[in-house]
């Protein structure tokens, strides 16, 4: 990321923070989407990131903070859909026999819906944590300067949302061992 | 027969399904909508934290020298109580009787600067921005337009709209919809606006035009949908997206004038949006 690029946006630049929206885009839509299970409410989060972003970049004081600050920015978008959606534990999502169109073979039906599931359980720091640091791949403590709370917090919340993930797995297994006929 | 699964394998392939770039529509919303967000101003002193008091008084200290400064040039600032500056010596002092009157001679020819809108239906005078060669045209009584023409082409460029406005749309993206009664002053305008789902609304500001309450709020369309291909945002003839374009962002001052709303609407740029406001500051209505 260029500080030239930002500094230029931070003083006014239309065309640097286009380009910042095109260099940090993409990535921003895939943490949010993963943290809310729904690419409508993901592009809200972003649009709702970028342009506060965009307001409040002039007080934005180290330009070479600028990705950990967008992020948490996002991450901040993210927690106020899901205060929004308090339902979202109960929300189950239908998935079809044949799977979403960009789903990764490699994953079953059963435990896709599993996980589906499993994470929609999770709090909304917990997920956002496994998401910043296993999706998008920030190490532990750049996650935890994003979401603002110490190493150990955000090491913790990783840890369960990874066991809750992994039990759904295998619980489903068993389901599926149960039922399957001899 | 049984296979050895390994979970984490799963969930990371599991992890990797999703969206991974930013859409077209989302973009282009950010884009329009950084246009007509107010940003955070750091100010002189950047931004360096101040306790409350201190803002307190160095907001004190900036009135004051307002004032001071006021007091010392106003024996050169014009005409005084009407409010209305004098005019600069590029400005033509030929009343415009009407726009009508400025068309019959060359529809793109620069109007005076100083003119009165005679024929809407509450009358005002105004002047128009110097240097800018806006061209003043009525559609209808309650439709005046003053527009720059664009060089080189048969077309215009920025504009500044004012009409008169009944109500609302209860679904702005169909013509066909019913209309919605805006009852309340300016600030049902822009609660209206605010409803619409197809605009990207600003922070409204209270201010007043020719001493009648106002307000004025900075919008932009989100962008074409299927299901909205254009804007229908008041009751009488035309889209916003007709007299503007969806790339287009303005700023809107709405003006209560004796329980009719009044929409300034300064199409353009951010530059454009802010010159046009000597325009508005400009209007006297009868």
């Amino acid at each position: 990321m260029s500080v030239g690029t930002v500094e230029r946006a931070r003083d006014g630049d239309e065309r640097a923070f286009e380009e910042l929206v095109d260099l940090h885009g993409g990535r921003c839509i895939g943490i949010a989407y993963r943290i809310l299970r729904d690419v409508e409410r993901a592009e809200d989060a972003v649009q709702q990131a970028f342009l506060l972003a965009w307001r409040e970049l002039p007080r934005l004081r180290d330009p070479e903070r600028f990705e950990v600050w967008l992020h948490r920015l996002l991450v901040n978008a993210c927690y106020e859909d899901a205060r929004r959606h308090r339902r979202w534990t109960s929300r189950i999502v239908a998935i079809p026999a044949d799977g979403p169109a960009i789903t990764d073979p490699a994953v079953s039906v059963d435990d896709r819906d599993a996980l589906e599931r499993a994470f929609r359980r999770l709090t909304p720091e917990q997920r956002a944590a496994f998401v910043l640091h296993h999706h998008a791949g920030f190490p532990l403590d750049v996650t935890a300067a994003i979401v603002g709370v110490p190493v150990g917090t955000v090491k913790s919340r990783v840890h369960s949302a990874i066991q809750s993930l992994r039990a759904a797995i295998k619980a489903d297994e068993q389901i599926g061992t149960e039922v399957r006929p001899a | 027969m049984n296979q050895l699964r390994d979970p984490d394998a799963i969930i990371a392939a599991w992890l990797e399904d999703g969206p991974n770039d930013i859409s077209t529509e989302t973009r282009r919303a950010i884009m329009t909508g950084l246009r007509v967000l107010p940003r955070r101003r750091t100010g002189p002193l950047g931004g360096i934290p101040m306790p409350f008091f201190m803002r307190v008084a160095a907001a004190g200290l900036a009135v004051v020298a307002l004032i001071s400064f006021a007091i010392l040039n106003l024996p050169n600032a014009g005409p005084g109580p009407g409010g209305v500056a004098s005019p600069s010596p590029s400005a033509s002092v030929t009343p415009t009787p009407t726009a009508a009157s400025s068309a019959a001679v060359d529809p793109r020819t620069p109007s005076p600067l100083d003119g009165v809108a005679s024929e809407f239906p509450h009358p005002f005078s105004y002047r128009l921005m110097p240097n800018e060669n806006l061209v003043v045209s009525v559609s209808d009584p309650t439709f005046y337009q003053f527009r720059v023409p664009k060089p080189g082409t048969d077309g215009w460029g920025n504009a500044i709209i004012v009409r008169l406005i009944t109500g609302g749309r209860s679904d702005p993206c169909s013509e066909a919809s019913p209309i919605v009664p805006l009852t309340g002053g300016p600030a049902s305008v822009v609660s209206y606006l605010r409803g619409s789902p197809g605009l990207i609304v600003g922070n409204d500001v209270p201010i007043s035009v020719s001493g009648m309450p106002a307000a004025r709020v900075a919008i932009a369309p989100k962008g074409p949908t299927p299901e909205c291909s254009d804007l229908w945002l008041w009751a009488e003839e035309g889209s916003f997206t007709q007299n503007a374009s969806w790339n287009s962002s303005a700023e809107l001052t709405i003006v209560n004038v004796a329980g009719d709303h009044v929409v300034i609407m300064a199409i353009g740029d951010t530059a454009w949006q802010s010159a046009s406001r000597t325009f508005v500051d400009s209007i006297r209505f009868e």
